[in-house]
């Protein structure tokens, strides 16, 4: 099949039509790509608009001369005369200058022509503005911003986490300039691992995706970076009260045809680096306050905790039709404490030295290197070819040393223990990939390609034990998987008339695991009832093979345990079923109202309690393992009103949402993500020419738990030290998720002020989030009540654990 | 000023201009402060220690087995669950909370004594193979103020001597307590399990580090082996435990990598094998399902909806085992 479908882009080559006008439409200032940018030739009704790389291509262009123009709105209309002759493919490219709202009236906008083009449902574009007005935790942050969409549902205020119509996390593919993220978090998903500085746009699929896209029945979020300014040296420097970020860009230097653009940009904590400061002034005086403690004993490093992340991209333009970009990005979390401590006795003939080491180094993170080569091979057809590299890995590591000699006057007596507990996850994926996106006419847009993704996994854990005579390790846990995802797919977009468009898409994958094609049709509708209005119908088939085996009732995730769907068991799968009416104003405010059915089969959840199994007589330690299986289905109404021009912009979101999940275990039952109702909105409003005013209002149903009801004694069978019997007291709860904690609300408000300073702007922001100090319930502890008076139990009592508080915090933006 | 940049590269405009919108602004700030000001008032969630409310009704909570090894009793642990408003324990009447030593002033509160309230002690607890009845009591052979005593006072044996549960046989529990509440239970007992016990099958001497093989005869159904030693060793190997699925004969010990495990110190010692067939009840309760907690919460723990194996009008289990044992000499 591959070959064919090789063979018929060959032949695709030699069949361009003639005369046609293609380019790119990019800013002038920083000469970044403009998307959808209307270009057009003046008195007639040919046109086209520009796509994500900033690419047009106007066919079957008649011989003659005509008025081309480049239009969006913020941009000054570019006006340029050309001739076409016969058999002519011209190249012309456009930059356009920034011009003030109150410029000459433009006729279309980069929100209409992309309310006309797209025939994709649920799909949401958030440019860096949106991301950086929207208030967060402490700092920007671009999933907290996505979180704020309908269709998206999150577990608590410490997970940026997206939970997207009825999908877990691990359903969505992450991607950062389409290479994918495995875990895209930092301190375990309070901050998402990508730097807003960087970013120039995310593209957001709540479902319903295209073939282009695939391995995942979720959603797609694809964060594209920014290329590099291409004319001169700017940058950007954030200070918040957790950290620091920068971005620096610039061109690069230009040799005969060959020219481009780099981006560099990296983010750190700090606040480890402000406690060794106070830290340091500090150690005296504690040392001084013990006499059993020597200062030299007492730990460098207070605080033990800090994430860092490192991004660039390198653009290199060879001749007007061919791009190489080179992506790389790498971050970790790092936790790390280290204690050291020396012992020394002397007495009579009796000398002691003991020295002592522990460490502990828990380290997990992100590693992607990406190449792509861009080829324009005519103007009706581009080729990209992608080599992607993307890793993920925590590794813990516990070590202890013991290390001494007691001397006596008979002899002496030396050893040197050390034990070490290493614990590990890593996910590799490489992946290549080649897709030939042929535009034939103005009707169609076919987009095929291949994909091959190799991507190894390996779960481990491993004991060492080292002293003078001896070495011993033992591996309890060895999970090792590699796994190859070959797919094809081939869609087309075909404007059939002014009204009615379609997108009919397939992808099918062969899993290395099994023996197996999976098929994945997609296929989408649009109708135009006028320019206003449309009618989305959109259904699609998603398999995904990988799962991660981490236990669903936890609270807090810090690292995600993947794992390829094991040989025995079917891939995930997933039926999207949407049906979407969106209406854009005259005034360019979008209403959407989208219903989705989405259905899943062949789910598997981790069994929370077995961690053993038994295997020829040895007890196998194997916690991820054991599966239930798992049958759900989700569906909803989501309403979004946005507004994206003028002076206040924002959009307001209502989700109504409804997830069941069923497991022999519990039969059908809500997951813990599940609310029904969701409200967001989220507004940015100029209140002066230089300050802005945000806010992000959130209310929604609580997130559901499982009450407890009474209490009983639980028995064990005593297997170990002989036949018996020991109890401890437990809790006795109801129905899975059958109770929700009380209705979530949060209100964040922030306020910008931005000023010009000498050598760029200045930006101070203030935010406050939850600024009705609301409590929101992350989980309930409870406890025996106690009389101390009467030395006896009265009964359970509760308390709320909150998710965020009231916080303020500030920090200040630099942009040269 | 007439002074124009662009934010962030895109097609966002901050402006120094003069704007006719100032005023409508001035007018948008107490608004704002006021929809603050009510939204701060309004109610701001529970914060703090609640009481936990439930409409959960109590019931019977039964551990129970019949047990076809001379050396180990049948026995009926009596409980009933608690609603989240009650109490756990209480304290006993008449046991002496003050410690007193040799001075007046010499004396301190000590040692309080409390009673589980999930342990029924007048509970009527009956045993039928369906010809005779089989009334099980709480021990009183053991001495006043054991703690095993005051901790075991619902756990229910045959305290006549009368009860000879046989293989393959078919009992019936039926417990009544605190007037009205009614627990019935059914099992049937396994047959009874021989461990073939001759030097081919299980070598005199073992080594831990070694597996050996122990095989049975009579018996397939599932169940547990221990071995542990009969006087207090803990060198590396001597205490195993392992458990074996329906249709196994044998149980091959596991492999104990003992390499440095300061077996050296140890003499050889004389071990226990101990192989118990668990009829399903026992088996799916104290086994197969244990620990599979229906909720599971780092901070709170599990939570369970309470199984029931073998009983109706409760929660617990009422099962059967039989048991085996043999002895060798175990060499570290």
């Amino acid at each position: 099949m591959v070959k064919k479908i090789i063979l018929f882009f060959l032949l695709v080559l030699g069949s361009v039509s003639s005369q046609s006008i293609s380019g790119f439409v990019r800013e002038e200032a920083t000469g970044e790509p403009l998307f959808y940018v209307n270009v057009f030739l003046k008195e007639t009704s040919l046109g086209s608009a520009t796509n994500q790389d900033g690419y047009y291509v106007i066919t079957k262009v008649p011989p003659g001369t005509y008025k081309i123009a480049a239009s969006i709105i913020g941009y000054k209309l570019d006006v340029k005369q050309i001739t076409i002759e016969s058999d002519m493919d011209l190249r012309l490219d456009f930059r356009l200058k920034i011009e003030a709202l109150e410029g000459e009236t433009i006729n279309v906008t980069a929100v209409r022509e992309k309310f006309r083009q797209m025939v994709e449902p649920s799909k949401i574009t958030l440019d860096v503005r949106e991301i950086n007005v929207a208030p967060a935790f402490i700092e920007a942050d671009v999933f907290r911003t996505i979180q704020m969409l309908p269709g998206v549902q999150t577990l608590n205020d410490f997970s940026s986490a997206l939970y997207i119509r009825g999908s877990t996390p691990d359903q969505n593919l992450i991607m950062l300039d389409g290479i994918t993220v495995y875990n895209p978090y930092h301190i375990g998903g309070v901050f998402s691992t990508f730097n807003t500085d960087a970013i120039k746009e995310a593209d957001f699929h709540a479902g319903g995706f295209p073939a282009r896209y695939g391995g995942r029945m979720g959603a797609i979020l694809n964060i594209i970076n920014r290329e590099g300014n291409t004319e001169e040296f700017t940058g950007k420097a954030n200070i918040s009260l957790i950290s620091s970020k920068g971005m620096i860009e610039g061109p690069l230097p230009k040799w005969k045809n060959v020219k481009g653009s780099w981006m560099l940009a990296g983010r750190r904590t700090y606040f480890d680096k402000i406690a060794d400061v106070f830290w340091f002034f500090a150690k005296p005086a504690v040392a001084r306050s013990d006499p059993f403690v020597n200062e030299e004993d007492l730990p460098d490093h207070i605080f033990p905790y800090y994430f860092y992340d490192v991004e660039g991209k390198v653009n290199l333009d060879i001749g007007d039709d061919h791009r190489l970009t080179l992506s790389s990005f790498y971050g970790d979390d790092i936790l790390y404490f280290e204690e050291k401590n020396r012992y020394d006795w002397e007495e009579d003939n009796y000398i002691e030295d003991i020295s002592h080491t522990g460490v502990f180094d828990w380290r997990w993170g992100n590693r992607t290197n990406s190449l792509t080569w861009r080829w324009i091979i005519n103007p009706n057809l581009i080729a990209k070819t992608f080599i992607a590299d993307s890793r993920f890995r925590f590794w813990v590591d516990f070590s202890e040393r013991s290390k001494g000699t007691s001397t006596t006057d008979v002899d002496t007596l030396r050893w040197d223990n050390q034990y070490n507990l290493d614990i590990f996850d890593i996910v590799h994926d490489r992946t290549v990939e080649t897709e030939l996106v042929w535009i034939p006419n103005e009707k169609h847009t076919i987009t095929g390609g291949v994909q091959h993704k190799y991507v190894n996994f390996d779960l481990g854990l491993q004991f060492g034990y080292t002293n003078l005579d001896t070495s011993i390790t033992n591996i309890p846990l060895d999970i090792t998987d590699n796994t190859i995802e070959s797919s094809v797919y081939i869609q087309d977009r075909w404007k059939f008339n002014e009204r009615f468009s379609m997108q009919l898409g397939l992808r099918t994958t062969q899993y290395s695991i099994h023996d197996t094609l999976y098929f994945d049709p997609r296929v989408g509708f649009k109708y135009m009832f006028n320019e206003n209005l449309s009618l989305k119908l959109n259904w699609g088939r998603y398999h995904q093979f990988l799962t991660i085996a981490n236990p669903q009732d936890e609270n807090f995730r810090f690292i995600d345990i993947w794992l390829g769907i094991p040989e025995d068991r079917p891939a995930s799968r997933a039926d999207h079923t949407i049906l979407g009416l969106e209406y854009l104003n005259p005034k360019d405010i979008l209403f959407r109202v989208e219903a989705y059915y989405k259905e899943f089969d062949n789910l598997i959840t981790l069994r929370q309690a077995s961690i053993f199994y038994e295997e020829e007589g040895d007890l196998v330690f194997d916690p991820f393992n054991d599966f239930w299986d798992t049958q759900s289905y989700a569906w909803g109404l989501e309403f979004l009103v946005k507004k994206t021009t003028g002076k206040v912009q924002g959009w307001v979101g209502y989700t109504y949402a409804h997830t069941n999940r069923k497991t022999d275990l519990h039969g059908w039952y809500v997951p813990k993500y599940d609310r029904t109702h969701t409200l967001n909105m989220v507004a940015d409003w100029q209140w002066t020419d230089i300050t802005h005013v945000s806010m992000a209002i959130s209310s929604s149903s609580g997130n559901p738990f499982t009450p407890i009801k009474g209490k009983y004694k639980q028995y064990q069978h005593d297997n170990y030290h002989g036949l018996d019997w020991w109890s401890w007291d437990k809790y006795i709860v109801g129905e899975k998720n059958s109770d929700r904690y009380p209705t979530y609300f949060r209100w964040d408000i922030s306020f910008i002020r931005r000023k010009p300073t000498k050598y760029g702007h200045r930006e101070w922001y203030f935010q406050i989030i939850n600024a009705t100090n609301h409590m929101n319930p992350l989980l309930y502890i409870y406890d025996e009540k106690y009389n101390e008076r009467t030395d006896q139990t009265e009964g359970v009592r509760r308390m709320a654990i909150p998710m965020f508080p009231f916080i303020p915090t500030f920090g200040v933006r630099y942009e040269f | 000023m007439n002074f124009k940049y662009n934010r962030d590269n895109m097609n966002i405009r901050w402006k120094y201009v003069n704007n006719r919108n100032i005023g409508r602004s001035k007018i948008f700030l107490p608004i704002l402060l006021l929809f603050n000001m009510v939204l701060l008032s309004s109610s701001c969630g529970h914060w703090g220690w609640e009481d936990v409310e439930s409409d959960y009704e109590s019931e019977l909570s039964v551990i129970g087995f019949i047990s076809l090894d001379e050396t180990l009793p049948s026995q009926i642990i009596v409980e009933r669950t608690l609603r989240l408003d009650e109490p756990t324990y209480e304290l006993i009447p008449g046991t002496d909370t003050v410690w007193y030593g040799n001075g007046p002033n010499d004396f301190y509160l000590c040692c309080t004594h409390q009673r589980s309230l999930y342990g029924i002690g007048d509970a009527e607890v009956i045993v039928s193979d369906g010809i005779s009845d089989y009334s099980f009591y709480p021990r009183t052979d053991i001495e006043e103020g054991d703690y095993i005593s005051r901790g075991r006072f619902n756990w229910y044996y045959d305290t006549t001597g009368t009860f000879q549960p046989l293989p393959e046989t078919t009992y019936y529990l039926t417990v009544t307590a605190l007037d009205s509440m009614i627990l019935t239970g059914e099992v049937t007992t396994p047959s009874q399990i021989h461990i073939v016990d001759d030097y081919e099958h299980t070598p005199d001497t073992l080594n831990a580090g070694v597996s050996f093989e122990v095989t049975w005869q009579n018996y397939d159904g599932p169940g547990s082996a221990i071995v542990s030693p009969l006087n207090p060793s803990y060198y590396c190997g001597v205490w195993m435990m392992g458990e074996f699925q329906e249709g196994s004969n044998s149980w091959v010990s596991p492999h104990e990598q003992c390499d440095g495990g300061g077996g050296e110190f140890w003499d050889p010692d004389t071990v226990q094998i101990e192989i118990i067939g668990m009829e399903n009840n026992y088996y799916d309760y104290f086994i197969k399902h244990s620990g599979e907690d229906d909720f599971i919460d780092f901070i709170m723990g599990g939570g369970n909806t309470g199984a029931s194996f073998g009983v109706e009008g409760g929660i617990g289990v009422f099962g059967a085992i039989t048991v085996d044992r043999i002895y060798r000499v175990m060499k570290p």
